[in-house]
């Protein structure tokens, strides 16, 4: 057989015959397989580039969040019904009891009862009341608790870390002090924009360092701030933003605009606080009733019949957080005597709260990223957070440890969840804030955490009751799904223009076949095998492919240097936004080399190719080259 | 030719005369036919059989096409022997089936019926791999448009089949060399056809032809497109082919010149030999 430098040479002159259809061709076949490339180039940038800024956060880590509702829910049964209403009959004893001894009236029907009867006469808790919740209590204490049942569940996937993740649900209000000031009329607020991006007075959750230590300031700066006693707090940097005083850019800023911005938040963070002012409900219940009878007394001053309240209040300094205070009060002895009868009454059977109210200063201790915002959804920025952000995005954060630490600790401790105790200021009954903490899983790998996730996670219906599963700012597990999908859906996308390319240049190759009949007579009488043929097409449609290989290449790597042009410094900077722990060096490149998937697109032109080539070939050889030598 | 036909014609009806009178004795018989013969020889009313052995021997050869619902019986059953370093001329009129018996000789083409051995060998039972290494290395075709790569010097067209006949390269070029001094190419082995004359690309075909040494050259209308000064040309090549390399050279051709230019010439009509 015809040794391959040999067939080469031929194969190559083969190149240089009906050129201007080679070109046509070869150029319209690498159109397809350029944007198959450019899309390769593209995504291999894309995924490239989300690796390099998931490796800084918390997104290179495989960490899931397991909720166990259950430890916050209870079962309705007859056992507990039955207990709610010994324990309600037994209140009412003691309230009977108690009310006669301080000479007081008692209503009977004040009393919530635990259990409701339906329309049907189906019977069910009323977990507001007091015995319900007391005999709640009872059975809760009974099941495991979520640590526990997290720890059982992960142990088979070889868990590295486990952290409770407790979010701040004391039942008060928090009042942002903008200026150092507290507004009483509540501001009128966009809900969404409340949801969507949430001040601290919204809530926060602690959470342990080692969960968000990557958002964390350098180390310095949280040495100078050791002993304040300001609550340390990770702050979305939108927020630092503004409480550095610096206006929002507008949102056509320029890429460099708005790096700069990061960079600047990001070295004066340590200077920003927020303060919120708490009250209780008896707080601002009271800050409510000081409004409300200053507004009736202003509208009444001219009405003879009015008849003013016998205790009068005066709101506090809008700077202090302080209580309202009173400021006239009427009542006889009696009225007084007995009001503190009453307030014994209900001291005894926790129903008595004491109006509280704290100021509290956070300090911010890190940054992490802004909240989803559905208005620029159509902005790269919008769609870069949806995509790539962690599930930290908005959230406000207080570093376990750093807060464990303070020399001031025990001024906070009403808005600490405890599993041993319930708040001492929660009055209002119903679900105590234990009951929505959540367990952090952390796993070593993707294998672990993936296993983990399918074999625990459940969305359909009859899943109400069991823990819920999902990842928690594990970006890594999506990337490595994405690339996964990518992939997937590249293989599609190549298998789909491959058949096209294929027919295209099955049309050209079958051509070149064709017009070389008299050729391939010649070469067959001057002792060439259908082997030696076959090798010297062979050879000629892999040329052929290579050079689409080549020009593809070119094409695709254009299309990836327009995409990197026009989209690469605004994605870096959204980037920076969604994964605030990058360095600011680090940059997004819309190009990427994926020397796998390069590799395949060009085996599968070449494949393309040869497979093509080999009907028109088959063809070719089946036939008498005398008649084709004969014809031409 | 009618000088030569009257004194063969006189010679046989003398021999068969002798042969009656001594219709009892098969030694005078055969006697009588040497005698016969060395006088037809001494007219030269016949030529003397080339002593060499058969190189190419046709037997009982048919070969139909189907041509839409046509059978066409392009050769009735020719038989036919060529002896080694003949040259023969296959002369016809057109649709005879001259290039078609010359094809099939060269195992171009597949036979309807008979055989032919060349040099020995039954082609017809050859597959078509040992077909084509035997065509390679026995035969070497010239065609009447030459069929020279245009994209390829003169050098590696001329390499072309020892390309497939796995011949080293070293050996390749120093067949070219001599070829092409024969062939009087030597200056052009590094330009491209388009850049030859027409007697010149016809020279490269048979230098290219030659590489492998085939012992059979087969012409097909080799002066079919030039002119005559090319077309004599290409005759005397052939001529010091056969005398350098011992080559037996069937070429078919309408050119009378040529065809008496030969040691021998075959005529075919209508798909037999006359």
């Amino acid at each position: 057989m015809i040794s391959a430098v040999d067939a080469f040479i031929l194969a190559s002159t083969k190149l240089r015959t009906r050129k201007v259809r080679t070109i046509v061709t070869a150029i319209t076949a690498s159109l397809l397989f350029g944007i198959l490339i450019g899309a390769i180039f593209i995504l291999s940038g894309v995924l490239r580039g989300a690796e390099r800024f998931t490796n800084t956060g918390l997104s290179n880590r495989y960490i899931i969040s397991y909720d166990d509702f259950r430890s916050g829910q209870f079962d309705d049964t007859p056992q507990l019904q039955a207990r709610a209403t010994e324990l309600y009959n037994a209140r009412i004893t003691a309230k009977k009891v108690e009310a006669k001894r301080l000479g007081i009236e008692f209503d009977q029907t004040s009393e919530m009862r635990p259990v409701t009867t339906d329309a049907d006469g189906n019977k069910y808790i009323d977990a507001t009341s007091p015995s319900a919740q007391q005999a709640i209590d009872e059975q809760r204490a009974k099941v495991t608790s979520v640590k526990e049942t997290a720890a059982q569940v992960a142990e088979p996937y070889h868990p590295i870390g486990i952290y409770s993740f407790l979010p701040n649900s004391n039942p008060g209000t928090m009042t942002a002090m903008e200026d150092g000031k507290e507004s009483f009329k509540p501001k009128p607020q966009n809900p969404q924009q409340q949801y969507m991006r949430p001040g601290v007075e919204n809530g926060w959750v602690y959470l342990d360092e080692k969960v968000v230590e990557p958002f964390l300031l350098d180390k310095k700066l949280l040495d100078a701030q050791k002993n304040v006693t300001d609550v340390p707090v990770i702050a979305p940097i939108g927020k630092v933003e503004t409480a550095l005083g610096l206006s929002t850019l507008p949102k056509d800023a320029s890429a460099k605009e708005k790096l700069d911005r990061i960079a600047y938040v990001k070295q004066n963070a340590a200077m920003a606080t927020f303060t919120v002012c708490y009250r209780n409900e008896a707080s601002s219940a009271l800050i409510a009733k000081t409004l409300r009878d200053d507004e009736d007394m202003k509208k009444n001053v001219a009405n003879k019949e009015y008849i003013a309240p016998s205790q009068q209040y005066t709101l506090p300094s809008e700077s202090s957080c302080g209580a309202s205070v009173v400021k006239k009060d009427t009542r006889t002895a009696d009225e007084k005597k007995y009001a503190a009868k009453q307030e014994e009454f209900a001291k005894k059977f926790d129903e008595y709260q004491v109006p509280d109210q704290q100021k509290i200063t956070f300090r911010v201790v890190g940054v992490g990223p802004n909240g989803i915002d559905f208005d620029s959804f159509s902005t790269v920025d919008g769609i870069v957070g949806m995509i790539a952000g962690s599930t930290l995005q908005g959230q406000w954060v207080v570093p376990n440890t750093l807060f464990q630490q303070m020399p001031n600790r025990a001024d906070f401790d009403a808005f600490y969840p405890s599993p041993d105790k319930k708040s001492a200021n929660i009055t209002t009954i119903g679900l105590t804030s234990r009951s929505s903490e959540s367990q952090l899983i952390e796993f070593g790998s993707a294998e672990d955490v993936k296993a983990f996730y399918v074999e625990n996670s459940c969305s359909s219906f009859e899943c109400m009751n069991k823990p819920s599963v999902s990842y928690f700012g594990s970006n890594s597990v999506v990337i490595d799904d994405m690339k996964e999908s990518v992939t997937q859906a590249l293989q599609i996308a190549a298998g789909i223009m491959a058949v096209i390319a294929a027919l295209i240049m099955m049309g050209m190759v079958g051509r070149v076949i064709t017009d070389g009949r008299r050729e391939t007579a010649v070469f067959r009488a001057i002792g060439a095998t259908r082997n030696d043929l076959r090798l010297v097409y062979a050879i000629y449609t892999m040329l052929f492919s290579m050079i689409i290989v080549g020009i593809s290449i070119m094409i695709g790597f254009g299309i990836a240097l327009l995409v990197e042009s026009t989209y690469a410094s605004n994605i870096s900077t959204s980037m920076h936004l969604a994964f605030i722990t990058a360095p600011l060096e680090e940059t997004f490149h819309l190009i990427g080399f994926w020397p796998e998937m390069l590799a395949m697109a060009a085996g599968l032109i070449i494949v393309a190719g040869l497979v093509s080539m080999q009907l028109p070939l088959m063809r070719n050889l089946a036939r008498n080259p005398i008649k084709d030598m004969r014809d031409e | 030719m009618g000088g030569k036909q009257k004194v063969a014609d006189e010679t046989i009806k003398s021999f068969i005369d002798l042969f009656d009178d001594h219709a009892t004795g098969a030694v005078a018989a055969i006697e009588s036919y040497h005698r016969a013969h060395e006088q037809l020889l001494a007219a030269g009313a016949i030529e003397k059989r080339p002593e060499t052995p058969v190189v190419i021997a046709v037997k009982d050869l048919t070969k139909n096409y189907k041509v839409g619902r046509q059978n066409l019986e392009v050769l009735k059953g020719v038989s036919l022997e060529i002896h080694e370093g003949e040259f023969v001329a296959l002369t016809g009129p057109s649709g005879s089936g001259k290039s078609t018996l010359l094809q099939l000789m060269g195992g171009l083409d597949k036979v309807t019926s008979g055989t032919i051995t060349i040099d020995g060998v039954n082609i017809g039972k050859l597959r078509d791999k040992k077909l084509s290494t035997f065509r390679g290395q026995t035969i070497g075709f010239v065609f009447q448009f030459f069929y020279l790569q245009p994209f390829l010097r003169l050098r590696k067209n001329l390499e072309v089949p020892g390309m497939f006949a796995r011949i080293r390269s070293k050996e390749r070029q120093s067949r070219i060399e001599m070829l092409a001094n024969a062939v009087g190419l030597h200056d052009r082995l590094d330009h491209y056809p388009k850049e030859l004359s027409g007697g010149q690309m016809q020279r490269a075909a048979i230098a290219r032809a030659l590489l492998n040494r085939p012992k059979l050259l087969f012409a097909d209308e080799p002066t079919g497109n030039l002119d005559s000064a090319n077309s004599k040309a290409i005759i005397e090549l052939f001529d010091q082919i056969r005398k350098e390399f011992g080559t037996t050279i069937v070429i078919v051709t309408h050119d009378q010149s040529i065809a008496d230019h030969a040691d021998r010439e075959i005529r075919l009509s209508d798909g037999v030999l006359v």
